[in-house]
């Protein structure tokens, strides 16, 4: 058995059911900390992902998702700044 | 790719479920606290345990390599972005909490 994928397959139930959940309930700052901890379990997915299938070249999409959705988390909070 | 044969797969197989466990309960725990702030401490638990467990599993497999490189890379960004995003979060709750 191949721990690698053993996490992903955690990592994406996690990701499916309590980050949905979080990401799409309470109130908008609540959902933004959902969001920010769905990004990380993603990251981290795409990561394992990559190591399991043995693709070191795809460790560029993590990569990327990292910065975009740190940019992205910032832009909703200046976002909800400006509602107040 | 699997674990590394000998000692280096058990600590590979160590730090994937020690990894794997801090994700899980910090989902969990994000479920069952109600407040923001609580929530925000949570994502810790993934970026600063999970993610080096992950991260150094990976490095262990994958060798010295640039797919170690960008491993690491990867894992040091989501520690050093998480603060901050952290931060804003929080400092959005703590201006208008009713939002």
């Amino acid at each position: 058995m191949n721990p690698f994928l053993l996490l992903s397959g955690v990592l994406l139930v996690v990701l499916a059911g309590p980050g949905l959940l979080l990401v799409g309930r309470g109130t908008a700052t609540a959902r933004l900390a959902g969001l920010q901890l769905a990004s990380a379990v993603t990251v981290l997915l795409l990561t394992v992902l990559s190591v399991a299938m043995g693709q070191p070249s795809l460790l560029i999409v993590p990569l990327v998702t990292v910065l975009l959705s740190f940019a992205g988390t910032l832009v909703f909070t200046r976002l909800l700044r400006g509602h107040r | 790719m699997s674990a590394p044969p000998g000692a280096l797969g058990v600590v590979v197989w160590v730090l994937c479920v020690l990894s794997a466990l801090a994700v899980l309960g910090a989902a969990a725990g994000a479920l069952l606290l109600r407040t923001v702030a609580e929530r925000l401490h949570l994502v810790t638990l993934v970026t600063s345990v999970a993610a080096p467990a992950t991260g150094l599993a990976c490095a262990l497999t994958l060798g010295v390599s640039t797919g170690t490189a960008a491993v690491v890379v990867v894992v040091a960004l989501l520690a050093a972005t998480a603060p901050v995003l952290q931060t804003g979060i929080a400092r959005v709750e703590r201006e208008d909490p009713a939002e």
